[in-house]
Formats: structure tokens, sequence, C-alpha cells
């Protein structure tokens, strides 16, 4: 490795991933300049980063760049502009020799992997506004720079101490009682140690520089499923996690299918004169229309004859717990694709272990 | 009604709320950024106006700016004939809460501090069991709220204002759910604060404080843990003589009773909970029912004590 190492620049440095990474990569012995918002940069003082808004970013080149910053916000329908706004600074950051990392996710599979699962570049289509725009930016990347040295690491769902989504979440559904899955179905956690994650970036760097595009899967503990790590949270707050039951339906009345519909119908047009308006990833107009279709919709012409219904297809679940349902049913394994000779710091028990710890400190139990 | 502040709060809240009130017409809005003013105004159809104008024109004036600014901008209205709402925290001392308190009233002039979190379904549920009193006297309060910041603040306070840390931002809310649930907002006591610990000089982003409220009734221990920088559990418990009553800060979801017999998790009656209807329940309170609205701010006083005992304890 060259001495002194070379600057990092990182996007996305303020979030869940970014905060420890920055921490791992300064470590290590590398500058590292984080590209911020003025109004989060604050959560960036005192570790020793160099701290710059988007609009200072192009004025040198960084021989490293690690991009996590992916649409957020409330407004799912303002992803895609969001993308754009992410690729462009990206683009202006990179050049052609620089080494650039891109963090994306294991869910351009899908939120639950149906797509089949493979170190190569996921289909476009229509989809989750999250998965949709983490599959779009990953072709956009390997259309512009997939003749440098090019990183696409997807992560699996990254947990650990101060988790939102995976332990901070899991445990506000489990105390207020929502459901966890589908009673006696195995469903894989592909979770990941934050720790863990930070750390294979950082060995990753340490390896000679090499041009083309590399796919890493990171999730060091794909083989555990969520029965296990449900059983663990709610064991700590002292909750018993709820599951749905696939079960018979009766036909349904025709005003009560006209109650759902009309319901449906109006969230849907809503939905897609958004989307319509304020852009789309991927997909035709028409499929976009189509792909905006609730559940309740296709739930109701199923109950127009009775039978067998899947619980997710209960029109009584929201959008929310629609996705919440397909990450916690998911049924396919997101195994590692990781360099040769890298070997996770945390092992399991010490990620469950490093959890609970954080847990009775945050107040959880 | 006037709007002085025309920031995040002013652009997520009121912008879509105001309009729909019955009976409210946005008289003008100001701030020092005539950018941000324009933007608004437009959206509401109103002038950009200098405070003074403003002042003349309204009623009712809103003041959602950071707030270091609220005890001079209230004082102001408030001598001017106009009835005021704070948005949260109320000000950043007790003497100043003291202050505004006694000026509304010797004057006859409405004053009410926004915390709209009062309005949750499940706020007003716990309070009702604690009030109850099945679970007997209040004991301890622990309350715990944290997240990465998310907040595109126009001004940046929360970096730069003593005053603009996390524990008069976000932990104001949070001891404000907590305060109404167990009636502490109408129940005098004096504070006594044990341990601060702080990332940093004010303004910090990561308080974990302990504190005894000493009522004429009981000793109450409190524990307070707030951060802009860290998740954290997000919840409220409220520790009882024979029992205690716990929920998640944020609109939404059950509350958890925990007995002699078990635990118990109640579900509010209504429908889910949203941050939007909770902010429009709390401007119905105001406008329509300005007596007994809880917003009025007499009843901040004694947070106003906690807020500042803990702020300023070396």
């Amino acid at each position: 490795m060259p001495d002194p190492l070379p600057e990092v620049a990182v996007l996305g440095a303020t979030g869940f991933v970014g905060l420890p990474l920055c921490d791992r990569l300064r470590a290590a012995g590398y500058p590292v300049t984080a590209i911020a918002r003025r109004s989060s940069a604050f959560l960036l003082e005192g570790r020793g980063l160099q701290i710059i808004s988007p609009e200072e970013a192009d004025r040198r080149p960084f021989p490293i760049v690690i991009n996590l910053a992916y649409p957020t916000g409330p407004h799912a329908h303002l992803h895609p502009q969001e993308n754009r706004r992410i690729l462009d600074l990206v683009c202006r950051l990179v050049r052609p020799e620089t080494r650039f990392v891109h963090f994306s996710s294991l869910g351009v599979f899908g939120l639950d992997l149906r797509h089949p699962v493979k170190p190569g570049l996921p289909p476009r289509g229509r989809d989750r506004e999250y998965v949709e725009c983490k599959a779009q930016m990953e072709h956009w990347l390997a259309d512009r720079f997939g003749d440098q040295e090019l990183h696409f690491v997807r992560p699996g769902n990254v947990w650990g101490p101060g988790s939102p989504n995976w332990v901070a979440g899991i445990v506000e559904r489990l105390k207020n009682g929502q459901a966890m899955g589908v009673q006696g179905q195995t469903a894989y956690a592909n979770l990941t140690d934050v720790a863990n994650l930070v750390d294979y970036v950082a060995f990753l760097l340490q390896q000679p520089p090499a041009r083309g595009l590399q796919f890493h899967h990171v999730a060091e503990f794909s083989a555990h499923t969520w029965d296990e790590v449900l059983a663990f949270l709610a064991a700590a707050v002292k909750r018993q996690p709820v599951w749905l039951r696939e079960f018979e339906l009766a036909p349904a009345s025709s005003a009560q299918l006209l109650a759902v519909g009309t319901q449906a119908c109006r969230r849907s047009a809503l939905q897609t004169f958004r989307q319509l308006r304020s852009g789309r990833e991927t997909g035709s107009w028409v499929r976009s229309a189509f792909a905006t279709v609730p559940k309740p919709i296709l739930s109701a012409v199923k109950r127009l004859k009775g039978g067998a219904r899947l619980p997710s297809d209960d029109p009584a679940l929201g959008p929310v717990d629609e996705q919440w349902l397909e990450v916690l049913t998911c049924s396919r394994e997101f195994h590692s694709h990781t360099l040769p000779g890298w070997h996770p710091p945390v092992s399991h028990e010490e990620s469950l272990a490093r959890v609970v710890t954080w847990m009775r400190a945050a107040g959880f139990c | 009604v006037g709007l002085v502040g025309c920031g995040a709060v002013a652009k997520l809240f009121y912008a879509p709320l105001l309009p729909l009130l019955p009976g409210v017409t946005v008289a003008g809005v100001c701030d020092l950024s005539t950018e941000s003013a324009q933007a608004l105004a437009g959206g509401f159809h109103c002038p950009a106006l200098a405070l003074e104008e403003l002042i003349q024109t309204a009623t009712l004036l809103i003041v959602a700016t950071p707030p270091s600014s609220h005890h001079a901008l209230a004082r102001k209205a408030l001598e001017a004939g106009v009835d005021v709402v704070l948005e949260k925290p109320f000000v950043v001392s007790a003497a100043q809460a003291e202050d505004l308190v006694a000026l509304a009233a010797s004057l006859g002039r409405g004053l009410f501090v926004a915390h709209f979190r009062r309005f949750f379904r499940k706020v007003q549920l716990a309070r009702q069991v604690i009030g109850s009193g099945v679970l007997g006297a209040v004991t301890g309060l622990e309350l715990f709220e944290g997240g990465r910041f998310g907040w595109d603040t126009a001004s940046g306070y929360v970096s730069r204002d003593p005053y603009g840390g996390v524990l008069l931002d976000t932990g104001s809310h949070t001891l404000d759910q907590t305060l109404y649930t167990a009636a502490l907002d109408e129940t005098p006591f004096t504070v006594r604060v044990e341990k601060v610990e702080r990332d940093k000089a004010e303004p910090a982003h990561n308080v974990n404080a302990r504190f005894t409220l000493d009522t004429s009734r009981q000793q109450i221990m409190g524990r307070i843990v707030v951060s802009r920088r860290q998740m954290l559990a997000n919840l409220v418990r409220i520790r009882c003589e024979h029992g205690e009553v716990e929920f998640g800060v944020r609109p939404g979801g059950s509350i958890s009773v925990t007995g002699n017999t078990g635990r118990f998790d109640f579900q509010p009656p209504g429908e889910t909970d949203t941050q939007v209807e909770a902010f429009a329940r709390q401007y119905l309170s105001i406008l329509q029912s300005p007596q007994e609205s809880p917003l009025q701010a007499a009843r901040f006083l004694g947070q106003m004590r906690i807020l500042e005992a803990i702020l300023h304890h070396a």
C-alpha cells in the first residue's frame, strides 16, 4: 500500500453504515473526506474527517470514492429524482483513475429475493421504489464506470448495535404485536454485522487496484433464519412474535368487495399519478400504471371465489406491513460472495451479544 | 393567523395544514430569509410581511422560529394584543416562560405551546390509565428517544445555537409526552438533577440525565436519554407503585400496561394516528376551546424547569 494512504471521499457518511465506515477507514490510516449536507454535517464532527458540502465536491479529484448515498425521505415517488441527483454528484467525483466502491443492496434482487441472486447486474423492472432505485443505480454506474475499477458491494440486511431497521424496527413491531412472518415458514434473515461489513471494505481497499466491475455479496450470517433472530430479540424485550397463518376464506359479499375496491382504486390512482408525474426509473407508462395496482384489488379478485389465500393478501395489511413481510418471509438465502482471505472479525455469537448490550443501554429492555 | 419562521416545520406541517383548518385565514408570513418567506407565502396565497406588519394584521401569531427567538417574539406580539402559539420548545429558560405566562395573564391574551404529541391517541389512553389510579402513584419516568438527525434545518441553529441542542429540540417532545401522560403538567414539583452526561458542550447532540422530581405527595425518579447521533428505543416508560405503562414515542401502536397480574397491550380506539392528524387536533383544541386546551402555556412551566436544570447542570 502507498504511504501515505490515498484520500477517500465518502458519500452518505452520516448513515448507519457510513459513520462506522469512516471510523474504520480513519483507524486504518486513510484521510477521509465526508460529503454531507450542511444540515447534517455536525453528525460527523469530532471524528477526524474533513467535511465538505456536495456543492464543493468537484473541486479536486479523489483517488478513492465510496458511495453509500441512496434516496430516502418520506415521499417515495420523489426517490427517482433524488437517485438522479446522487448520480450527478457521483459523476462529478469519479475520474477515470478513481477506485470506486458503490454500496448497493441485496434488495436489487427484490425485497424477498424473488429474482435470481447472482454476482451480476440485476434485472431492470417495475418494483418497490427502493429496489428500483438501487437496481437502476447499478445499471447507470456500470454503463458509465464499468471500464475502470468499480466495485458493487451488496450487503445483506445490515444489523448490529444501533440498527434502525433490523433491531429497532423489529422490536417496535414485536412490541406493537404486528405480524412478523408466516407460521411454520422458514425465512432467511440474511444478516451482516455492520462491523464486519466496514471491515470488508477496508480489506477490499488493501487489495491491489484492478480495472473492471466486481461484485461483492456480504452476508456472513446468511444461513441464520428469522426464527432465530426474532426469538432472540423477542426474548430480550419479553415479547412473543405474532405469526400469520394461511387460512380459508369465505367468499366476500359484493358490498365488501366494492368498499375495498373503491378505497384501493383511489390509492392506486393517486400513486400512479405521482409516479408518472415525478418520473420513473424504468418501464413503460402502462407497466408503471399496472405496477401501482395495490394488493387489495388483486386480493379482492381472489376473494370473489373464496378458498385459500396468502396472509399478505389481507387488505388489513398496509403497504408498510407488506414491505416488512416481504423481507421477513424471504425463503432464499443470500450467499456471501467475498474476496478470498477475508474473515469476519465478529462472530454470530459476538454479534448477538453486542446487539443485546446495546439494547439495554438504549432503553429497549 | 400570521406565521413567523418559514423553515422546516413550516414547510412540513403548517403549509399543508393551515389552509384546511376551519375559520383560519393565513394573513401573512415572515422570515429573516426573504426567499423562504416568499416561497411559503406563494403556497398560502398571502403576502410575505415584516414582523411589525404581521403582528398588526394577525389575531393569532404562530412562532416557528429557533427557540432562542421565542421569548422576544412572543412578548412583542402579546404586548400588541395578539394571541400567540409558540412551537416547541416553549422558550429557553424557566424565567422566560414565567415572564410570558404572567404577561399573557395580565393582558388577557392567549398563549399556547404547540406540542402535538399530547394528541396521539395512545398518549391520551395512557394518561387515562395512569389517571385512573389503578397502578397507584407515579414513581419513575424513563425516556429514550434517538435516531440520526434528518431535519433539513434552514438556519442550522441545531449545531450553532447553544439552545439548539437535542435536549430542547427532541427532549422537550419526549419529556412533554411523559409529563402530560403522568399529569405532571398540572402538578407542582421541584427539580433536582443528579447527573448529566453529554457528548459536548451545548448544543449537545447526546444527553443522558438523571433527575428527581419532588411533588407534595411523592418523589419521582427520572431518566432522560436523547440523541441525534444514535438510535435509541424511542419509548416512554412510566413506573407506578403497582406497575408500569410503556409506549413508543411515535404515532401509532399500542400501549403496554404491566401490573401485578401480568402485561396487557391496549390499542387506542379510533384509526391509527399520524403526526399530521395529531398536529391538526392540537390546533383545533387551540382554536375551538382555548380555555380548555391542554396547550395553555402555564402547563409547560414544570417542563421548562426540568429542561433548564439539565441544560445548565455542569
